[in-house]
């Protein structure tokens, strides 16, 4: 079973993903702020988190910018309910694997999911495939 | 005559100086009249004379060697300033001194001192010869008294000397002898008050001569003293013929008589020589005199010219270098020679002309400084001036009158005024009676505020528009805090108000977008949930839930879109500016909406000299979009749209109307009609416009709106036609 960790600050969209998620089959952790989602990320590893770009204290990009220093590999999605093109680039350029607008549609959420799922998939098979080929490679330490 | 003479000279000669002289000397003939009385006019001329002529020589030479040796005119004039005193002072001493001289001599000479010698003289002969008389007449009478008593009988001897002793004690005679004829002396009687002195001798000669029958008298100097002797032969009874003896009477004269007459007599002669010489004495005096009084007048006129040159030389030599200074020259400096009063002229001099010279080069620095102080406040005067011309900023100043003094060109510009027309008059006859009241306010809030300056916004319509002005009203104050007027400096902050606004609008814009579309992701996604889990359960006749799902869902993609648009707005990008030209864009979005709108008059009037200039192509397309959707709805149905396109080259500028002749904007939605959510339309987001000027802000460009003639609205866009990427 996936699990997805959803960050927003506003209780009733986390409420609402969580019962879609669910539906779907996907198990859910729930985190209201950046620096909630960074102690999640300490104790278990989701395979997606749903991120939120606006929020107080640590805002979504910053947020973004920590799990990719703990986790390189985290798959996130970014939500934004006033995203520019120009934050959704940087969003991308750190590491997310889509930004979706606010507000959320459910075909989009879970379309964008297993894009996201497809693509961590094709990266695990990726690293599989380095790794059983690898000595076959030269050392590159 | 001599002082005529003088003068006449003196006058022929037609000097000045001569003409004084000749008064001076006249005044000297009066001093001289004063002592005439006291000599001879005769005597006192003779001697004079010579001194009149010398005079003229002197004169004749000094006035020669003056004119030779004195050179310069100051020289000359003093020599004979000097030489005029000393002149006049000498002449008057030597004539007073001659006069004195003759008066004194004539004195000496005079014929009372003659008389009174020959007198004295005559007085001690009448002396000697009255004793001479008596002394013969007491021997007469002894003689005959001797000769009737026969007393020189041998026997009457004692008689005889008895007789001559009584004789003696009468007449008070000095000594009495009697001497016979055989010289023998008979009787001696003496005065017992005489000295003993020496008697005649029986054998001396005049003794014998009485003996001889020679009556006579005789002086005999004794000593000191002189004895008259009266010698008288005593004839015999007898023979009368006949001589017996001789009687001799003498006198004494204690002091010597003839000596002192011949004293007398010598005096009297010798005086008789010297007044014989008198003329020559007075001469050699009055030549001596004169002679020393040349020599006085030579060395005064000496001294005087030495004196003169001591003088005139300085005083020369402070003229020229008098006249050089006032040539400019002040590099002089004069010797000192002395140091009498003109060694401190010339010091003083030199002193004055150091002064002059430093005071000079003060008085050349502080022109110089002031010279370049004057262009540096010319400079700065100027500066000021082009700043005030220049800046944004409208600046007008009122003096404390009231009165306008200064108007810049920016104040003509926002204020849409000629400032000519207004200099100089007051402020409360050129502002409009309407706004005084604000003025006055503005003006006491002034008067009441401690730092002597206050701000305050104000909306000002000029024109048709309405502008929005930051006023700041300074006191102006000279060094001494007096007042000296007020200065109004004023900014346009219509566009800046207007970007602030639109930036407040931005910021709500964004704000409402999130809190909006953050409800609305769980409304969405809650419908949708509600439908993918239980839609399958209705059957086909109940579309209720169905229906409420789809339109909660639709509903939340209409919001969506709204706020979207909202967003849009809000999140506008910045400009992405590239070389494009307008006309290009114009064609362009003409394209789009010609063909669409047949009813509707499109027409273009480009201008083909517009250069590429720099600018986001993206949204000024869209600018142009909204003005022609704008006239499009206020136009209706059928109408005309005329866009144009105006190339300024001086101002660099870039001017794009699109006019209309639709419904027109009322006058007071005028102001708002940029402002987002400000609509007169029915449909539409009221944020067509907002983007329009936001647009052209961010290009640096102007947006104004006018109304058409006869009916309809002209949309004005001002773009700087950049050619850079500034």
């Amino acid at each position: 079973m996936k699990n997805i960790l959803i960050v927003d600050d506003e209780q009733s969209i986390r409420q609402s993903l969580d019962g879609i998620l669910s539906d779907e089959g996907f198990q859910t952790s729930l985190a209201s702020t950046g620096e909630e989602c960074l102690e999640i990320i300490q104790t278990e590893t989701p395979d997606l988190i749903l991120l939120d770009i606006w929020m107080p204290g640590i805002d979504g990009l910053e947020t973004l910018t920590r799990i990719k220093r703990i986790l390189p590999a985290q798959l996130v999605i970014m939500m934004s309910g006033h995203g520019t093109i120009e934050t959704a680039v940087k969003a991308t350029h750190l590491g997310a694997v889509d930004f979706i607008e606010k507000p959320l549609s459910l075909e989009k959420v879970l379309l964008s999911i297993q894009n996201a799922m497809k693509i961590g998939q094709l990266v695990e098979e990726n690293k599989a495939l380095k790794r059983k080929n690898r000595p076959r490679l030269p050392d590159d330490r | 005559m001599a002082f005529n003479i003088l003068c006449n000279y003196l006058t022929d000669s037609s000097s000045p100086t001569g003409a004084k002289a000749c008064r001076v000397n006249l005044s000297t003939a009066h001093q001289q009249q004063y002592y005439r009385p006291c000599c001879h006019q005769s005597e006192y001329s003779s001697g004079s004379t010579f001194s009149v002529s010398d005079f003229q020589k002197c004169i004749q030479t000094d006035s020669g060697t003056s004119s030779r040796c004195a050179g310069g005119k100051a020289s000359k004039q003093a020599g004979w300033g000097f030489y005029s005193t000393f002149s006049r002072t000498y002449d008057a001493a030597v004539f007073v001194s001659a006069g004195f001289i003759s008066s004194s001599i004539d004195n000496w000479f005079n014929n009372q001192v003659e008389r009174a010698l020959d007198e004295s003289l005559e007085v001690a002969q009448t002396y000697y010869r009255n004793s001479e008389a008596n002394a013969l007449y007491y021997a007469d009478q002894l003689s005959q008294r001797i000769q009737k008593n026969k007393l020189l009988n041998e026997d009457n001897l004692p008689q005889l000397r008895e007789l001559i002793i009584n004789k003696q004690e009468e007449y008070n005679l000095g000594i009495v002898e009697v001497f016979s004829a055989t010289h023998e002396e008979l009787v001696r009687v003496a005065n017992p008050k005489l000295p003993i002195i020496e008697i005649t001798a029986a054998t001396s000669d005049p003794v014998r001569e009485g003996l001889q029958g020679i009556r006579f008298s005789q002086i005999t100097p004794v000593g000191q003293a002189d004895l008259i002797r009266g010698i008288v032969p005593i004839l015999s009874n007898w023979n009368p013929k006949d001589i017996v003896g001789v009687v001799v009477v003498n006198y004494y004269v204690p002091y010597s008589l003839i000596n002192k007459m011949k004293e007398i007599s010598e005096s009297v002669d010798q005086y008789k020589i010297t007044r014989s010489i008198k003329g020559q004495i007075q001469q050699s005096y009055v030549i001596v005199l004169l002679l020393i009084a040349l020599i006085i007048i030579f060395l005064a006129t000496w001294f005087g010219f030495h004196l003169a040159r001591g003088i005139t030389v300085p005083i020369q030599e402070l003229a020229t270098a008098t006249t050089r200074i006032a040539s400019g020259d002040l590099d002089i400096q004069l010797q000192t020679r002395s140091t009498d009063e003109i060694g401190t002229l010339v010091n003083a001099f030199n002193k004055m002309t150091a002064d002059l010279r430093q005071s000079r080069i003060e008085v050349n620095s502080a022109n110089q400084e002031l010279q370049s102080s004057n262009l540096e406040l010319d400079r700065r005067r100027n500066y000021m001036e082009i700043v005030l011309a220049n800046v944004t900023a409208g600046v007008i100043s009122i003096d404390r009158n009231g009165h306008l003094t200064t108007v810049n060109k920016s104040a003509e510009n926002l204020l849409m005024m000629n400032a000519d027309k207004v200099i100089g008059k007051d402020f409360r006859t050129v502002i409009p009676s309407r706004y005084l009241p604000t003025i006055m306010n503005l003006l006491k809030k002034l008067f009441y505020s401690e730092r002597g300056t206050v701000h305050q916004q104000m909306s000002v319509p000029i024109g048709n528009e309405k502008y929005t002005f930051m006023v700041n009203l300074t006191t102006l104050r000279d060094n001494n805090n007096n007042f000296m007027g007020t200065v109004v400096v004023f900014d346009d902050l219509t566009q800046l108000y207007k970007a602030q606004r639109m930036a407040a609008w931005r910021e709500v814009a964004r704000r409402i977008a999130h809190e909006i579309k953050n409800p609305l992701t769980p409304i969405q996604l809650s419908a949708q949930r509600l439908r993918r889990r239980y839609l399958e359960r209705f059957s086909d006749d109940d579309h209720v839930f169905d229906d409420c799902t789809k339109m909660i869902s639709d509903q939340v993609d209409e919001l969506k879109n709204l706020v979207n648009e909202f967003s849009n707005f809000a999140r506008m990008p910045a400009t992405k500016p590239s070389a494009n030209n307008l006309n290009a864009v114009i064609e362009e979005a003409l394209a789009l909406y010609q063909p669409a709108h047949k009813n509707i008059n499109f027409i273009k009037s480009l201008d083909l000299k517009l250069p590429d200039t720099y600018f986001d192509r993206e949204q000024i397309k869209r600018v142009i979009i909204n003005l022609f959707e704008n006239a499009i709805a206020a136009v209706g149905e059928k109408g005309r749209i005329d866009v144009s396109s105006i190339y300024n080259q001086e101002l660099k500028m870039i001017t794009l109307t699109v006019a209309d002749d639709g419904c027109g904007i009322p006058p007071e939605d005028k102001t708002r009609l940029f402002e987002p959510y400000f609509s007169t339309k029915k449909t539409g987001t009221g944020l067509g416009l907002a983007i329009v000027s936001t647009i052209i802000t961010d290009h640096n460009g102007y947006i104004r709106v006018r109304d058409n003639s006869p009916e309809g609205t002209i949309f004005i866009i001002e773009l700087p036609a950049t050619p850079s990427n500034s």
